[in-house]
């Protein structure tokens, strides 16, 4: 594991061996992550209050999972997928203020696979958006593509998906799934029925959504520690 | 745990679901409620529970002489009430030992040390691999592994009045077996818990012995006797019974 703080302007990640990468990224605008030919790696990124744009390619043949906590950003997110890469992108937003991602998946080569899984959180009344392109152009055959977003809009904030499928192939598979709600009502009464009180309960479900399907063996923790913290301020 | 239901009708979206209900379970008793589906048999467990969906026409129910009626769920949770639910959900992002222990922290405070051993006793008791503590809550669990799951936060968080619905849907043979031996561990261990075991079928008071048998038929009792009644009621049907208790 590779672990790195980020806290320059811009940063360039090239990742050429089959290792994995632990980034803390702090007042950095601009990032930009290559994963080379034939490569599988894994990336935790840790975005605290910071506006950043991440421009990701994978190369051909590539793979990539990545988890992502991104704590009151404004996110700009290109992703560029070639030749039969293959890429696993969780991605959690927990925000108090106004909030603003446009996240693109570009499908520039055939074979490509992505799967895109945004889960947030809106703790105000802020605006907290997600825009989801998904984009198949003509020439990219065989692509596989799938965007999930969810927000659990816990004060009746301003909360919005806007998910798009831009899809000029008929040989593709490619779908979204979008959700703004409160938490499920049967498992609130379920926690409540083992004696937990509704904000121990809202504290366990936040933490639940924003860490729901991230495989985190080394930064668990420190995303648990960010998340209390964050709330308690 | 002293449980007094009097006079209850309930109504849900404007149907009427219990209607002029009467129970009392004395410390220590074990009473089954069956019943054909759709009869208010798991609308009562829920009313007991405190669901917000169910409105309290009229009746009360007491616990220990004291009504809790204005208890919310967790209170009623925390006074000593547990329901083992038919079909307990799952819920990601939330592992099995995560949801048991903030439980416990919810009544006392439990050292960690004492937590994990106590957890790893009963999880070896109900024949669970251990691995289940870290895995997703009750997420890939099949339903036999649910019910033990279920029996397992009985164990760690010591209720005083358990509800059983339906129990052994979902459980085999053999799962049934030890998740009623374990049952009755507990209760030989803690005489004054009550049980209200919630069932369509006898198969489940063949391990766990109910002092009183209750038949209930469109949201009230509608016969009360031993466990004679409940074979009864195995050997000639609900309608057939029914019609045998109004002569």
């Amino acid at each position: 594991m590779n672990k790195i703080v980020i806290d320059t302007n811009e940063f360039n990640l090239i990742i050429d061996k089959n290792e994995n990468y632990s980034l803390e990224i702090i007042n950095t605008q601009v990032l930009n992550i290559k994963v080379l030919s034939n490569i599988t790696s894994k990336v935790t990124m840790l975005i605290p209050e910071t506006n950043i744009n991440i421009n990701l390619e994978l190369e051909a043949n590539s793979n990539l999972l990545i988890n992502q906590l991104s704590i009151d950003n404004n996110l700009n997110l290109d992703i560029n997928l070639l030749k039969n890469s293959n890429l696993q992108y969780i991605i959690s937003f927990l925000s108090s203020n106004d909030s603003l991602n446009n996240i693109t998946i570009n499908h520039k080569e055939s074979n490509s696979h992505s799967k895109v899984v945004a889960n947030a959180v809106n703790l105000s009344k802020h605006k907290l958006y997600l825009s989801m392109n998904g984009i198949i152009p003509k020439n990219s055959l065989n692509c596989f593509l799938e965007e999930n977003s969810k927000i659990i809009n816990l004060n009746n904030g301003d909360s919005k998906i806007i998910p798009n499928l831009i899809i000029d192939n008929k040989e593709v598979v490619a779908n979204h799934s979008a959700f703004i709600g409160n938490f499920q009502e049967d498992e609130v009464n379920y926690l409540k029925s083992r004696g937990l009180n509704q904000e121990t309960i809202n504290d366990l479900l936040l933490k639940a959504t924003l860490l729901n399907g991230m495989k985190l063996e080394y930064d668990k923790d420190k995303f648990i520690y960010f998340i209390r913290n964050y709330k308690k301020s | 745990m002293n449980i007094e239901i009097k006079d209850l009708n309930v109504d849900v979206e404007n149907k009427k679901v219990l209607q002029d209900f009467n129970l009392k379970i004395k410390p220590g008793e074990i009473h089954a409620i069956m019943g054909p589906n759709g009869t208010g048999k798991s609308t009562l467990s829920k009313v007991i529970m405190g669901y917000p969906d169910y409105k309290i026409v009229s009746g009360d129910i007491l616990v220990n002489q004291e009504s809790i009626l204005n208890l919310e769920i967790d209170e009623r949770s925390k006074l000593g009430i547990f329901l083992v639910y038919q079909n307990p959900i799952e819920i990601s992002g939330l592992t099995n030992s995560e949801v048991i222990k903030a439980s416990l922290d919810s009544r006392e405070h439990i050292s960690l040390y004492s937590f994990i051993k106590d957890l790893e006793k009963d999880v070896d008791n109900l024949m669970m691999p251990k691995e289940m503590l870290h895995r997703g809550f009750n997420v890939g669990f099949s339903g036999g592994e649910r019910k033990k799951n279920e029996i397992l936060q009985v164990l760690m968080l010591k209720p005083k009045f358990i509800i059983l619905d339906e129990l052994d849907s979902g459980l085999d043979v053999d799962s049934l077996k030890i998740v009623c031996s374990n049952l009755n561990n507990y209760l030989k261990d803690h005489k004054d818990t009550s049980v209200l075991i919630i069932t369509h079928y006898t198969r489940v008071l063949e391990y766990l012995k109910p002092d009183i048998v209750h038949m209930m038929k469109n949201g009230t009792i509608v016969k009360t006797g031993d466990y004679s009644l409940a074979k009864l009621i195995e050997k000639h049907g609900y309608t057939k019974t029914f019609d045998i208790a109004e002569d």
